[in-house]
């Protein structure tokens, strides 16, 4: 969890009611001469779901065919339910009969493991440490990461205990990533910061 | 229509017109006429000359004189006498509108009306109401989260008690109930309308004044548990020393008006009242608490609590995917433990939907709830109420 608090009141928190009302922008209202164009293309064939088939019961029914959309937040899965909770038993059966129905699971995303993980021994360290401290302009992170093939996460490990002094160097590229951001267009800026923005919504899950 | 008598209405609280002669207080009523009745009191301005010689008043030692008159009687006090509730319309409505119960006296409604800084004297003002009020709020308000969201990190819980009874929330609420402030406080002032001193405008309203806290020089150790240790309820500092008789800004007014309602209606009609309206005005309030979470390392948190609660590691699986390689691709990634699914999220790359499903992930795990109706602490208060089952109690948040 990030330790920052969000504060508002309570009363910000109402949007969910007034959504509806917020889209209605100006290019979906009707007026007399637009309404038959949007009736029109309101008449739209019902879902094969929606219709009377033979196997369909004869009698009044209701339908319950919900849009598709992501699952709400508040249904626990069953993994995270305490053993003592009740509902344990009743999602374990629809789980149950789920699994039966389609017992193979999607495929997995995949995972970029270029290096190897955990094959440097103490001497290895020893050495990058070595490496960084007689000539720290040379050996960069990303050069060792390749010459020793790990990754370049474990090698900014190693020389986060190296004992240099890297500040100046941080400083200058510092300085080089602002040029280039300098150097970048309008379009570019503000798709940088749109993709910043995403990420920060994403980790707020809105 | 049944008529409300009004002269039947008594209470406890209720307090003969009896003031101790405080020095201070006999200043601050002086500076307080001579602002509010300026137009009937002699002008006491400087006085320039048209050659520019500055030529300053001497100052009178003695008070300035009020000169009384049927619109601005004169009067002792600095906040309107009992006796005057009784003939508030203002008043009188908000009782009814508020519909609480008869046994709360219109007396006692006028005293949660009027702040410190409007009256110092303790016997007329609502600092006790407030403060007694305002812990039956939090109490019900942190019992109320507690139980039903058994899961919630602390930063959740400070955030969502801030929405719920926040000085911002409290104040939204008096203004629905319809109350106004006085312009400036005073015993001439109708009953009805809230008292207190207004800070000046252009006042700095300082955050960074002395704190309770005994860390004054590592200003910077304000961590959770920190938090926990010296702030309020809402993980904030509380500031320390204020004089009861400072101007105070309106949310704080209104806020300690909210919370002297409570705590009158706790000390005149009993503890069910008081929990009742705490559940009607604050706790009915809609809040989607799952807006309040931020996460920084959502995958690496989700993996983590995985290992913590020893289920299999979290795998992202792709359910369903859109327009691979075109401009707007749409992936749909779930994230599985073992065979089970623990969230689902939808983004324009790979990566982002991996973080939105384990965000969802994380959100199902600290969004467990036994149920709506789980019982609270305070029902065991009620006469014959069944023997006490305890509820979940978590682990704590993830740690990582």
């Amino acid at each position: 969890m990030d330790s920052r608090l969000i504060r508002r009141p309570v009363l910000d928190l109402l949007s969910g009611r007034s959504q509806c009302l917020l889209s209605l922008n100006a290019a979906s209202r009707r007026n007399e001469s637009s309404y038959r164009r949007s009736k029109q293309r309101l008449n739209i064939k019902p879902d094969s779901s929606f219709l009377l088939g033979h196997n369909s019961p004869n009698q009044d029914h209701i339908v319950f065919n919900p849009p598709s959309s992501a699952p709400s937040v508040l249904h626990t899965p069953l993994k995270f339910l305490p053993k003592e909770d009740k509902r344990r038993q009743l999602l374990a059966s629809t789980a149950a009969r789920h699994q039966a129905l389609d017992p193979a699971l999607p495929p997995a995303v995949p995972v970029k493991r270029s290096v190897p993980h955990h094959h440097l021994s103490e001497a290895d360290v020893k050495e990058i440490q070595r490496l960084k401290r007689e000539e720290p302009d040379d050996w960069t992170c990303a050069k060792l990461a390749r010459k020793f093939n790990c990754s370049t996460f474990f090698v900014s490990i190693c020389l986060s205990q190296c004992g240099g002094d890297d500040s100046q160097r941080k400083k200058d590229m510092a300085e080089k990533l602002e040029a280039i951001r300098a150097r970048w267009g309008p379009r570019r800026r503000k798709a940088r910061e749109e993709k910043s923005k995403r990420y920060e919504l994403a980790n707020r899950g809105e | 229509m049944k008529r409300l008598r009004l002269e039947r209405w008594s209470g406890q609280l209720l307090s003969p017109r009896t003031r101790p002669c405080c020095l201070r207080q006999v200043q601050i009523q002086r500076s307080l006429a001579s602002q509010t009745r300026s137009q009937s009191s002699a002008s006491t301005a400087d006085i320039i000359h048209e050659d520019g010689e500055y030529e300053p008043v001497p100052i009178e030692t003695s008070p300035p004189k009020l000169v009384p008159s049927t619109k601005h009687p004169r009067s002792q006090y600095a906040s309107p006498p009992p006796s005057n509730a009784l003939k508030s319309a203002k008043l009188a409505a908000l009782h009814a509108r508020l519909s609480l119960p008869s046994k709360v006296p219109l007396q006692t409604m006028a005293r949660t009306l009027v702040d410190p800084s409007a009256d110092s004297n303790a016997n007329f003002n609502n600092a006790s109401l407030a403060q007694l009020g305002g812990s039956i709020i939090s109490y019900h308000v942190a019992e109320y989260l507690l139980c039903t969201y058994p899961r919630l990190p602390m930063t959740v819980l400070f955030a969502a008690a801030y929405a719920y009874n926040g000085p911002k929330t409290l104040q939204l609420i008096a203004k629905e109930w319809g109350v106004e402030t006085a312009a400036s406080p005073g015993s001439e002032v109708d009953p009805g309308l809230l008292q207190f001193s207004k800070v000046a405008p252009g006042t700095k309203l300082g955050e960074f004044g002395a704190t309770t806290r005994p860390d004054s020089k590592q200003f910077y150790r304000r961590g959770i548990s920190s938090r926990n240790v010296y702030d309020d309820e809402f993980g904030d500092t509380i500031p320390k020393d204020r004089e009861e008789y400072e101007p105070l800004s309106q949310e704080q007014a209104y806020s300690s008006f909210v919370k002297a309602v409570v705590g009158s209606l706790f000390a005149h009609a009993g503890r069910d009242a008081a929990k009742r309206f705490v559940k009607q005005h604050i706790l009915s309030r809609h809040l989607d608490i799952s807006s309040l979470f931020v996460f920084k390392a959502p995958e690496r948190e989700l993996a983590r609590l995985c290992k913590r609660e020893e289920f299999e590691h979290p795998v992202a699986r792709m359910l369903s995917e859109t327009g691979r390689h075109s401009r707007s691709p749409v992936y749909v990634v779930g994230i599985y433990s073992g065979s089970d699914k623990l969230g689902e999220g939808a983004g324009p790359s790979l990566l982002e939907a991996k973080i939105r499903a384990s965000v969802a992930a994380l959100k199902a795990w600290y969004l467990y709830s036994p149920g709506n109706n789980v019982r609270l602490p305070s029902e065991m208060e009620a006469k014959g109420a069944r023997p006490w089952e305890p509820v979940h109690i978590d682990l704590g948040e993830v740690i990582h």
